[in-house]
């Protein structure tokens, strides 16, 4: 899957979550969760359980911790599928 | 140094489903993980824990200048109904946590901190989104640090580094000062010193 695939499926997942609304309209790969999304971190939490859930993937603890951007999480995303 | 996390009780099982299948094991060591589950009431366990290792992560990022998601590798021992440790990668954080019926509120300083906070405050958040709310906040800390320092409101300044990390800066004598800010529905708090 392609990052142009990736994005409207991970923006999907975090729309739940968003609080500012026009970082979320405006999202870029160096977006962050927490500092620009406004995304509580407890929600995050939520977000790599949906991710998981969506892609039918692990994500493992090394993994989840790089987990701050959207970058990150469609590097993550792309090596989990491509280990499948 | 300090850090501080508050939680909104209310806001939290509005927002937030921890009984979701594998959201504890994200979060938590197994040493906590029984602790949330022989707890006589677990929401307010899970939202303690969290608060706790919030505001310990904050002092932590402080100390080695660099962000990561890993709340599991926040490990917390629960002292008593106020005291909890924290330890991660060799690092040791106290925390103290205060809990109301509405919100819970932790703050966290290294294990050899001995400073005393300038101000420690919660308080009630009015505004309709992120933004308005964040400059009610702002104004709040301002008001009260100017009006316990005898300083001018006018010449104090919010700032954020590269971490996202706030400090407050009096314009006046070039001074900054450790500011902690956390905000959760309802509530909000910051600490300075």
């Amino acid at each position: 899957m392609t990052t142009e695939e990736l994005i409207p499926r991970l923006k999907e997942i975090i729309k739940p979550y968003v609080r500012n609304q026009e970082a979320f309209n405006n999202l870029t790969e160096q977006t962050d969760f927490l500092n620009d999304l406004k995304i509580n971190s407890a929600n995050l939490v939520d977000v790599v359980l949906d991710i998981e859930t969506a892609f039918d993937i692990i994500i493992d603890n090394e993994s989840m911790e790089k987990m701050l951007n959207v970058k990150a999480a469609l590097d993550i995303i792309t090596q989990k599928l491509g280990e499948k | 140094m300090r850090g501080n996390d508050i939680i909104d009780l209310q806001a939290a099982s509005r927002e937030t489903n921890w009984r979701r299948k594998g959201f504890l094991e994200k979060i938590c060591t197994p040493g906590e993980l029984h602790y949330v589950l022989e707890a006589d009431d677990p929401d307010r366990a899970v939202w303690r824990l969290w608060s706790i290792k919030e505001s310990a992560y904050k002092v932590h990022v402080r100390s080695v200048k660099t962000r990561s998601f890993a709340p599991w590798q926040l490990s917390c021992t629960i002292l008593d109904n106020t005291k909890s440790r924290v330890a991660i990668g060799g690092y040791y954080y106290t925390c103290s946590t205060l809990e109301t019926a509405g919100y819970i509120y932790s703050t966290a300083v290294a294990a050899e901190e001995t400073k005393a906070p300038v101000i420690d405050h919660c308080f009630g958040v009015r505004g309709e989104n992120w933004l308005q709310q964040q400059e009610y906040i702002y104004q709040r800390i301002i008001d009260r640090y100017a009006e316990l320092a005898g300083c001018k409101k006018e010449s104090l300044r919010i700032c954020k580094d590269v971490l996202n990390i706030p400090s407050l800066y009096d314009s006046e004598d070039h001074s900054r000062l450790f500011l902690s800010i956390t905000h959760h529905g309802r509530y909000a708090a910051f600490t300075i010193n």
